[in-house]
């Protein structure tokens, strides 16, 4: 049997291989040095404990060495402290004297109205004339991705046809636009109990129900459904219902408040049955995932919810307590078993991170080129593997170009593998994952098998996109009202499950959030999410 | 008489600044205090203004737009303010009749040990859980009380306690968080009534023992009235803190099930302010929570004083 599985994966590996050569696009490359005049750069970028504990700033770290060798320039640090709350970033924005470059997430999360208020209170300079001329590679990369579905570049380019994401993170093709978080069981008891694996409601309530009777002391481990934003993205359990856990979502079109939906109240009164007979664990409202994957690796729990790469530990784990230990990914359950579920979380590229040019900066178009010169297929590399040079050997390469990292970096004498990662290779200066190693971490035949599952007539197309922006009155308007609501719904929704409010006071419950302005915040969301719409068609 | 007439004569800056001649030494030594009151403390009170604004930290802090009192209405208009009024009182009295004597009576119990050794050891013991962090302490004790923690076993064995997790139980939440303070902190708050009775004139309790008083009786007549200005002093300081509650804790040990009972001021404005880095209104709520705090001072400062002539000024 494991043979065969081993030979069946050897065989989809090297299928995927093929696939993905083919799928290789053209090269990147720029032209070096990009200055021979030294040019100085200002970066504000993040440090983190493990390399504020060997470096005193970026300038030490070797790739960042070799990128200045590489480059000719001169690149210096603004670093905020660790764990920053955003005070450092608010007090740089106030004092005026900021770096050439920012890369960081909070023009795009915090600023008021994002990176285009930003250009509007002259923080921040407007590159759209610069890129064509100067960011051939990434102009490069956007189409590559963006493959004419507009998903791309509405990210790239703000509402006011800005472009606010210049240099954001893609993801390698490997584990782009796939559903990372999903829910698993032990393949061992399903089997051992005569049970198929479910994808309805209900066969998903007979399994724990079954897992219960047999003594499994959590049937199902959950996590707090508010605060693991891991979980209550992915919508399990809520979006066979049509709704979302605490969001705006599309129904025909139209913004609306999961909350409203009767779905809601049905998935509510539903909890409230699996509350009534112990399927939910007690602990839920404390765990987060973490506590969720301990319990389910160390045998405790039946199922849980988890990040795919979470596989490999959990197996390790659970076969050293018991030999038998086997994960299946499931189906995310739904009513009925051919039911489409519309509100998944698919990961595409683009996050809240890209690179920013202040008003400071004295040299955009050379600002501009460094932020291309990321963008290049060996600089891609060097910042995922290291510079793999004789004083830091990172990485070999076999004849057939893969890469693996070294005992340099797996049982480096000094620091465990992790904090090697973070001191001799730099994912903070990486525009794009690397295929070659995400296709190291994703190797299981059960972690192939979970991704498989987990989009399974799944997609989120009721979905919002979390790149709409809002402007700086809305934004205001809107999280006046939702932090009001958020503050009253979590703690409902939680007493409604858990049977501590009767399920008679759901239609006040709804009142309630009415009455709070949900209506208007409804109408700043879909606002912003037309003009979301529309960017592409500019 | 005289010296009265002489003060009405001179103006206080000019009686001042005679001082300041007479003892030069002594203001030398005074100033560095007063400078850090001065930079530290005073300084920055300008920064309340922006409790009066509508606060973009991008903005230099006085072109901020002003908005009179909107945030403080805003206070006082949400419809949590009384639940989280309520709850921060509570749990701060609480704290005041259970976790406060705590401290005096372990004070008294230690100064009853007759071992030097064994004191100091107690002593030390006792601190420990202070120096923990507040993160620590939190995590064991959302483990301790979940539906297989260790505590939860216990209380089940012995109180017959439904076994759940206790910390999703509304009830619980407040004993289980003055139970926690009170362990983590009566070491560390009775340094300050053991100093005050190493003070006391080891005579009296010589004389008490002569007159034939026991041990209680001694408590009672000596140990306890010579500490009882230290015990007025910190009570009125306890009182004036009576608004301040702490976020740190609270936010790491409560949950949507227990906000009824746990969710505090302070706790209320984090998870505003996280949402909308709303700097304005936790500047507001900051403001009026001292206001009512220096009400507070004064009343119990005045009673005392009326009372029992032991206060502050």
């Amino acid at each position: 049997m494991t043979k065969l599985t081993t030979r069946l994966f050897c065989v989809l590996m090297a299928l995927m291989l093929c696939l993905s050569c083919t799928a290789l696009a053209a090269e990147k490359q720029t032209e070096l040095p990009l200055s021979t005049k030294g040019e100085k750069l200002v970066i504000y970028c993040d440090f983190n404990a493990s390399q504020s504990s060997v470096y005193s700033d970026l300038s030490e770290h070797p790739v960042i060495k070799q990128m200045m060798e590489e480059t000719g320039l001169t690149i210096e640090f603004m670093h905020p402290p660790v764990n920053d709350d955003g005070t450092f970033f608010n007090t740089t924005i106030a004092s005026g004297e900021w770096p050439d470059l920012f890369y960081t997430d909070r023009f795009h999360t915090t600023y008021p109205g994002g990176v285009e208020g930003a250009m509007d209170d002259g923080i921040l300079v407007n590159v759209n004339e610069l890129v064509p001329q100067y960011a051939p590679n990434f102009l490069q990369m956007v189409e590559e991705y963006d493959e004419g579905t507009g998903y791309i570049k509405n990210g790239i380019y703000g509402d006011n046809g800005a472009i606010v994401k210049l240099g954001s993170m893609f993801l390698a093709p490997y584990v782009n636009a796939r559903v990372h978080y999903g829910p698993v069981v032990r393949a061992d008891l399903l089997e051992k109990y005569g049970l198929e694996a479910p994808v309805t409601l209900d066969e998903y309530t007979n399994v724990l129900r079954t897992f219960k009777e047999n003594g499994v002391e959590v049937p199902l481990a959950l996590c707090n459904i508010f605060s693991q934003s891991g979980f209550y993205n992915s919508n399990f359990l809520s979006s066979a219902f049509g709704v979302t856990w605490n969001d705006f979502q599309l129904v025909d079109g139209k913004v609306v408040y999961s909350m409203m939906q009767p779905g809601y109240k049905e998935m509510v009164a539903f909890l409230n049955g699996w509350a009534n007979e112990g399927l939910i664990d007690r602990d839920s409202v404390n765990r987060s995932l973490d506590d969720c994957l301990t319990v389910f690796q160390n045998g405790k729990a039946g199922m849980t919810v988890y990040h795919n790469s979470n596989t490999t530990t959990a197996l390790k784990v659970g076969q050293t307590i018991d030999p038998n230990y086997e994960i299946v990914g499931l189906l995310f359950p739904r009513k009925a078993a051919e039911d489409q579920l519309t509100l998944a979380r698919i990961v595409y590229s683009l996050n809240n991170w890209s690179w920013q040019i202040s008003q400071s900066c004295e040299n955009p178009e050379l600002a501009v080129k460094f932020i291309d010169y990321l963008h290049d297929d060996d600089t891609r590399l060097l910042t995922a593997w290291g510079p793999g040079s004789e004083e830091f050997p990172t990485f070999v390469e076999d004849e057939n170009g893969m890469r693996t990292f070294t005992d340099f970096m797996y049982e480096n004498p000094k620091y465990d593998f992790t904090t090697a990662r973070q001191l001799y290779t730099l994912n903070t200066f990486q525009v794009q994952y690397d295929d070659m190693m995400e296709r190291q971490q994703y190797y299981l035949p059960q972690q192939l098998a979970n991704w498989e599952s987990w989009v399974t007539r799944n997609s989120d197309a009721d979905k919002i996109p979390s790149l709409v922006t809002m402007n700086v009155d809305e934004s205001r308007e809107y999280s006046d009202i939702m932090s009001k609501v958020n503050n009253y719904v979590e703690e409902q929704v939680y007493a409604f499950i858990f049977g501590q409010a009767s399920m008679d006071d759901y239609d006040a419950f709804v009142k309630q959030i009415e009455n709070l302005g949900i209506a208007r915040a409804c109408e700043i969301k879909q606002a912003a999410y037309d003009r979301y719409i529309a960017r592409s068609a500019k | 008489m005289a010296h009265r007439t002489l003060n009405k004569r001179k103006p206080w800056y000019k009686l001042l600044w005679q001082n300041i001649l007479k003892y030069p030494q002594l203001y030398l030594m005074a100033l560095p205090v007063l400078l850090w009151y001065i930079v530290f403390q005073y300084g920055p009170m300008y920064g309340l203004i922006i409790a009066f604004q509508r606060y973009v930290p991008s903005k230099p802090i006085l072109k901020n737009q002003f908005v009179g009192m909107k945030n403080f209405m805003d206070f006082l208009a949400d419809p949590y303010f009384i639940r989280v009024l309520r709850n921060t009182l509570v749990i701060n009295f609480y704290l005041l009749i259970f976790a406060f004597p705590a401290a005096i009576i372990f004070a008294l119990l230690l100064n009853e040990l007759r071992g030097a050794r064994l004191k100091k050891l107690t002593q030390t013991v006792t601190y420990m859980p202070h120096f923990i962090s507040a993160m620590v302490i939190c995590g064991l004790a959302v483990d301790f009380f979940k539906a297989d923690g260790m505590l939860t076993s216990i209380l089940v064995s012995a109180l017959g306690v439904e076994k759940t997790n206790l910390l999703s139980i509304k009830d619980y939440f407040r004993p289980i968080y003055v139970a926690m303070q009170i362990w983590q902190e009566t070491g560390w708050d009775s340094i300050i009534f053991v100093a005050a009775l190493s003070g006391i004139d080891p005579t009296l309790y010589e004389a008490a023992v002569m007159d034939g008083a026991g041990r209680f009786k001694r408590v009672w007549h000596i140990t306890l009235p010579s500490i009882m200005p230290t015990i007025i002093i910190l009570l009125i300081l306890r009182i004036g803190n009576m608004m301040t509650l702490g976020w740190e804790k609270i936010v790491l040990l409560y949950n949507q099930m227990t906000y009824e009972t746990a969710d505090v001021i302070s706790t209320y404005v984090y998870r505003r302010g996280l949402i909308q880095f709303d700097y304005s209104f936790s500047a507001a709520v900051g403001f009026f929570n001292s206001i009512v705090n220096f009400l507070l001072l004064i009343t119990a400062n005045t009673l005392s004083r009326k009372v029992n002539e032991t206060s502050l000024w």
